[in-house]
């Protein structure tokens, strides 16, 4: 088929028919999704704002003693690395929190809402998959939005110490060293993984979310949480044990397990601990659970795109 | 010709209810088709399935291709309107015409603006802004800009005024319909669009009441209006339907030639109109 497209048509269409494969129709679905939830990308953004202006704000109105700060120079690379780790992850926390709020709403809003509106008979009056729409829906949620926030995240480190170094050499100290452009980016490149890491860990939750989302006719919150909540109860009543209830505990809170930062989350680090330095990336990478979880989520995204195919609730 | 619609025992069962009984029709090229029956009697049911929105039984073919496994193919080809409303609030004019434009390798975004240029709509509001009447205009200007083969429009301006309504038809006829497109239409307002029509289908309970073309119709129906003396006689022929209108009766005959009825009062074609109304009391009495 393509042989006889490129024979006819002349050399002016075939950028046209290329223009509408699958990459650059993906490309316009993930447009459109931004479009119309626009939570996903201001929610992040004015968290950035407040946070620059507060950081701002302090620099302007407290005058910390310079003679007591802290000098890089006293270190060494490694706990350096520490360093930058540990005030990069604080600092990006409250933007991944609030973006993953919002992924959440999303995942639960994104196959319900244009049923509920009725405009799914608009999109589907084009030439566009279901499948394309759902894989568009997710990699939003997946891809676009927490790597977006990640860049976000990285430019918002480099305001704060850029704005602390210019505190600082007006300060009159500028001597001090603020500033270790490898810890840096190490420190980003292992946030990156995190972020990486996260998403496929959390995958096979945003199917189901993405699932329920295609499949309810009302009460969707009710919908969302009544299983995860259920099946344990029934669990225990019926046979007294608790493995679903593991289960999902286990995909909720598993990823701080398999990639080595479980005292992180117990409370337990502080800035040159070693779990800063060193988590296990190549070890979570390789857990036979994560990638299980990948496969559970693309059967998931599957049935997702099928019930939205034939659900037919729009009279 | 060629088929566009060709169904061969269609049905759809919604539980115990059957929405189509194991209906047949075809559609041809170049035509606008008028789906037209009562609530409830599977319009919607038909559309959906020939839009592949829907699963169900029987053979059915569009456009050569199957709805239910090669609806991707067939979107291409085909456009559809469902009543006014299936825009979302929150997109904007200007992103709806970038978003079709970036979906539908038939899209000629020119067109549509063009057409939105004579309107009052402007590129940046949101549908939400818009009056109902200003979204039909928003929906039908995309549709024009796309050349597809075949386009399915459900109730398209149901809730518009008179106004609206007029200028959708008149657009659709002289902007966008010709030999090689094809239009199949549901609506309730069947007086203000019968001259639109070159074939109707009568659809009611699930089964297709009647399947013609108005040439078809013009030649095996008659109206004849008769006084209340003449009545009687006339009704020895056996119309199917009648009703008074100011003290003189309506009657419908089915297979009667004008000739042999006019020495009894007036004759004419009937209108569609008044034709379903007549089929459709027709089917409800034994």
């Amino acid at each position: 088929m393509n042989a006889t497209l490129e024979t006819e048509s002349s050399p002016v269409h075939a950028p046209a028919s290329h223009r509408f494969g699958p990459a650059n129709t993906l490309l316009m679905l993930g447009r459109r999704e931004l479009w119309e939830h626009r939570g996903l990308w201001i929610a992040p953004l004015v968290v950035a704002g407040v946070m620059i202006a507060m950081c701002i704000v302090a620099i302007l109105y407290t005058h910390p003693d310079l003679r007591g700060a802290v000098d890089l120079n006293w270190f060494t690379a490694d706990q350096r690395a520490a360093a930058f780790t540990a005030a990069g992850w604080t600092l990006s926390s409250p933007l991944f929190l609030v973006a993953y709020i919002v992924i959440f709403f999303y995942l639960c809003d994104c196959l319900y809402a244009e049923r509920k509106d009725r405009s799914i008979l608009f999109w589907k009056s084009l030439p566009v998959s279901d499948e394309l729409t759902v894989a568009a829906k997710f990699l939003i949620a997946a891809v676009a939005v927490p790597l977006g926030v990640y860049v976000l995240a990285a430019v918002t480190s480099l305001a704060f110490v850029s704005f602390w170094n210019l505190f600082v050499t007006l300060g009159g100290a500028p001597q001090l060293r603020v500033w270790d452009g490898a810890a840096w980016l190490l420190a980003e490149w292992q946030q990156l993984l995190l972020v990486i890491l996260t998403s496929l860990w959390y995958a096979p939750i945003y199917a189901y979310l993405m699932l329920i989302s295609a499949w309810v006719r009302r009460s969707l919150y009710l919908w969302v949480t009544l299983p995860p909540a259920l099946a344990p109860l029934i669990e225990w009543l019926t046979f007294r044990t608790h493995y679903v209830w593991d289960f999902l505990l286990y995909r909720c809170f598993g990823i701080w397990h398999i990639a080595g930062l479980e005292q992180l989350v117990n409370g337990h680090a502080h800035g040159a601990h070693p779990v800063f330095r060193n988590p296990h990336f190549a070890a979570a990478f390789s857990n036979v659970d994560l990638w299980l979880g990948v496969l559970a989520a693309l059967a998931l995204l599957y049935a997702a795109a099928r019930i939205r195919r034939y659900r037919d609730d729009t009279t | 010709m060629t088929a566009v619609v060709e169904a061969r025992g269609l049905a759809k069962s919604y539980g115990p209810t059957r929405a189509l009984d194991g209906v047949s029709f075809t559609v041809e090229q170049g035509r606008i088709v008028g789906l037209i029956g009562p609530n409830g009697a599977g319009k919607t049911s038909a559309l959906k399935a020939i839009l592949g929105l829907t699963p169900f039984e029987g053979a059915l073919t569009v456009l050569g291709l199957d709805p239910r496994s090669q609806r991707d193919a067939l979107m291409q080809e085909v456009c559809f309107m469902a009543d006014v409303a299936v825009l979302p609030r929150w997109l904007r004019v200007a992103q709806a015409l970038e978003f079709v434009a970036g979906v539908h390798p038939r899209f000629d975004r020119t067109v549509a603006a063009g057409f939105l240029a004579r309107t009052d709509i402007r590129m940046d509001s949101r549908v939400g802004q818009l009056s109902k009447g200003m979204v039909t205009q928003l929906h039908l200007a995309l549709i024009l800009a796309i050349d597809a083969r075949f386009l399915v429009l459900d109730e398209p301006t149901l809730g518009l005024d008179l106004l609206y309504r007029r200028q959708f038809y008149d657009t659709l006829l002289n902007d966008y319909f010709n030999k090689e497109r094809t239009i199949l239409l549901t609506t309730h307002q069947v007086e203000e669009v019968e001259q639109l029509f070159t074939d109707v289908i009568f659809i009611n309970r699930g089964h297709i009441a009647l399947s013609a073309s108005v040439e078809e119709l013009g030649e095996r129906y008659v109206q004849l209006t008769v006084s209340a003396d003449a009545a009687p006689r006339a009704r020895e022929l056996k119309p199917f339907y009648e009703r008074e209108v100011f003290g003189r009766t309506a009657m419908f005959f089915e297979g009667r030639t004008p000739g042999e009825l006019a020495p009894l009062g007036d004759t004419r074609t009937p209108s569609i109109a008044d034709l379903f109304v007549a089929r459709m009391q027709g089917v409800s009495q034994p």
